[in-house]
């Protein structure tokens, strides 16, 4: 069953280039006969097209500009679109401003019914949700009194509390769960959980992608009003990060990585010092070739190219592969396995290898570091910005999960 | 048109809790609290038979009750406008952030304006037996006044809080206009005042029918004539009806141009 239908969405905004001349220019417009211009327009969406199922948590991001929040407004009825249709099916509740319409004068409790109403709850429902409410809050001393009186952070986990407890069939979440001190935070987090399960619908956008990979079953990448990507979340996150870098490729190449450098020195995927620079990962095949395909139970290596500007004392290069939807299959480093590594200046490269690849045929990401000996000071850190992938072999026959094991079956009769 | 309505009225609490909320907050903390809803429209009369009646010397018999019942409607219509034409644009935040059928930030004004505009008719009760006026069966017909200038109050409310998102000159164009309509409406002077054959033009003034219409009941103690209310009803429902169509379609930008 669909909760959301989006067909064919366009929303354009318009850009007043003066605001307080907005009268003169409609009259002078109605005298003239001919329009004066007033402002100009841009588009926020283009042809969106998206189906969200129910019971399914579906991700927005992309960023700030891209659309997200606009169309997340779109469903909520807030904004109407230009072109294309919008159908929901159930109760919508929208947790965008916290807090809107609490009324300093009035009380705590006086709030929290105006407030639940706003989001449409009836009398009722609000006299069977208030203790809930308020014991989510943690302000059940406070209630009666007027939140002028209330710190801007208790003004906000009441208005939280009134907004998640509501119980709607669908819930739109727009940047607004890191509230509240952690302890308040994991509730919410928790909370949302409690909804997945319930088989709410949620819509989530965010620009914190460790939630949105947590918490999504599909994310949305919106760029400059468009959909770029759909799909699971470490599809959509990994492309973001590729969009970030001022790549859409997904086939990074080495090459480009370097150029790359300068521009991604602050994403969120990559971060350290520098003083030793990853330059660019390759991998081989079982002939040495360079390939991004790899077979299933041959020779894989990984070449990791460095560069150090000094001389670095005992570095630890570290590797990581993930799934593509985003389990951590393996992590191992130079120190754990007792590779040492005394010291590193100017260009090389260190080589993993792996006799026969265990990992079953599909898409991988993989991760490279280097840190100092205590693991803690991050030299160069790029997490899930290669991809390769791992054809099927024609001598192992496994079908299913993620690894093959090199194994035999016996049988005994009694 | 329909599933508007049916729109807002899920959001009947929603309307109740503004209206309360707005009754709550204007008189807490004061003493005399629902009094000055009271005290307002008193004092209003007092000044206004001193003024025209003992310094101007106009002749109306029953000067104080001819003006209260012109005044009142009156003060219904202006403070209800006055107050309800920001009440999307003073509202903002809450219209760029939440969904709920906007047509009822307006109508939560109105039903303020009502109740205040019901309750000042209490006045009426011992003013009516100090005149020695005794109220026969003809007031019952007031509630149809008032249902019908409540319905002409909406349409305008609702006409003029819209345009106000997207013209900022509105609310000072409504405050000019609404102290004009006052001298044109015969609220303080009688229609008689005016020679016979302008009259009918007076009429053309939406207002002056509903002025007449609560004089024929409060003042004359007898039914509207049919004329009148006529106009009344008319005007009444062609003034939602107005309102709610370009309410309806300027709201669907509220959110970008606020």
């Amino acid at each position: 069953m669909i909760a959301i239908e989006i067909k064919n969405i366009s929303k354009k905004f318009k850009v007043y280039h003066n605001r307080e001349s907005h009268l003169k220019y409609a009259i002078l417009n109605i005298l003239k006969g001919k329009k004066a211009r007033l402002s100009s327009e841009f588009w926020a969406l283009k042809d969106i097209n998206i189906e969200i199922e129910k019971g399914k948590t579906a991700g927005f991001i992309g960023r700030n500009g891209s659309g997200k929040s606009t169309i997340l407004k779109l469903m909520s009825q807030i904004l109407y679109p230009d072109r294309g249709t919008i159908e929901t099916h159930g109760k919508i509740s929208t947790l965008i401003e916290l807090g809107a319409g609490f009324h300093p004068e009035l009380t705590g409790r006086e709030n929290v019914y105006i407030n639940a109403s706003i989001l449409g709850l009836s009398r009722t429902e609000v006299n069977r949700k208030f203790k809930e409410i308020v014991h989510f809050s943690g302000l059940e001393s406070f209630i009666d009194n007027p939140v002028k009186t209330y710190s801007s952070g208790m003004y906000v986990r009441l208005g939280f509390s009134v907004a998640i407890n509501i119980d709607p069939d669908i819930l739109l979440v727009d940047e607004v769960l890191a509230v509240g001190d952690e302890s308040f935070q994991k509730k919410c987090i928790k909370k949302i959980h409690e909804l997945k399960k319930a088989e709410k619908t949620i819509v989530f956008v965010s620009h914190d992608l460790d939630s949105v990979e947590e918490l999504c079953d599909e994310v949305f990448l919106l760029h400059n009003g468009r959909l770029i990507k759909q799909g699971k979340p470490i599809e959509a996150i990994s492309e973001y990060h590729r969009l970030l870098m001022g790549s859409s490729d997904l086939q990074v190449r080495e090459e480009e990585t370097i150029q790359d450098t300068a521009m991604i020195s602050n994403g969120k995927n990559r971060w350290g010092s520098k003083e030793v620079e990853i330059t660019g990962v390759v991998f081989l095949d079982r002939n040495g070739n360079e390939t991004d395909f790899i077979t299933t139970g041959e020779a894989f290596r990984v070449r990791i190219n460095y560069e150090a500007y000094s001389k670095i004392e005992q570095p630890v290069f570290g590797i990581a592969i993930y799934s593509d939807t985003g389990i951590h299959i393996t992590g191992p480093n130079t120190k754990k396995e007792g590779f040492v590594i005394e010291s590193l200046e100017g260009k090389g490269f260190v080589q993993y290898e792996v006799d026969s690849l265990p990992l079953m045929p599909g898409t991988y990401l993989f991760s490279a570091a280097i840190y100092d000996l205590s693991g803690r000071y991050p030299y160069d850190h790029w997490e899930q910005y290669w991809k390769f992938n791992v054809q099927e072999s024609k001598t192992v026959t496994h079908r299913y999960g993620l690894i093959s094991m090199p194994s035999k079956w016996s049988i005994e009769k009694k | 048109m329909v599933k508007r309505i049916k729109g807002i009225w899920e959001f009947k609490y929603l309307i109740y809790n503004l209206v309360q909320r707005d009754l709550k907050v204007k008189y807490k903390g004061s003493t005399l609290g629902f009094l000055w809803s009271l005290l307002n429209p008193l004092l209003m009369i007092v000044v206004y038979t001193v003024a025209f009646k003992y310094v101007m010397k106009i002749q109306v018999p029953n000067f104080p009750i001819f003006l209260f019942s012109a005044l009142l409607p009156w003060n219904f219509l202006s403070s209800t406008l006055s107050m309800g034409v920001t009440s999307i644009t003073e509202n903002g935040n809450l219209v760029k952030k939440v969904y709920f059928p906007r047509e009822v930030l307006p109508l939560s004004i109105v039903l303020v304006n009502l109740f205040h505009f019901c309750l000042s008719f209490l006045v009426l009760i011992p003013a009516l037996l100090f005149f020695k006026i005794t109220p026969g069966f003809s007031f019952l017909f007031l509630a149809v006044i008032v249902f019908f200038q409540t319905l002409f109050v909406l349409g305008l409310t609702l006409l003029a809080s819209a345009l106000d998102v997207y013209y900022k000159d509105v609310k000072h164009f409504l405050e000019v206009m609404l102290n004009l309509w006052f001298w044109l409406t015969p609220i303080i002077w009688p229609l008689n005042l005016v020679p016979g054959k302008f009259q009918d033009y007076v009429y053309l003034n939406p207002f002056t029918a509903f002025v007449q219409a609560y004089r024929d009941i409060i003042l004359h103690n007898q039914f509207p004539n049919p004329f009148i209310l006529t106009i009344v009803v008319v005007t009444g429902i062609l003034a939602l009806l107005l309102g709610a169509l370009v309410f309806q379609k300027k709201q669907r930008r509220f959110a970008e141009e606020i």
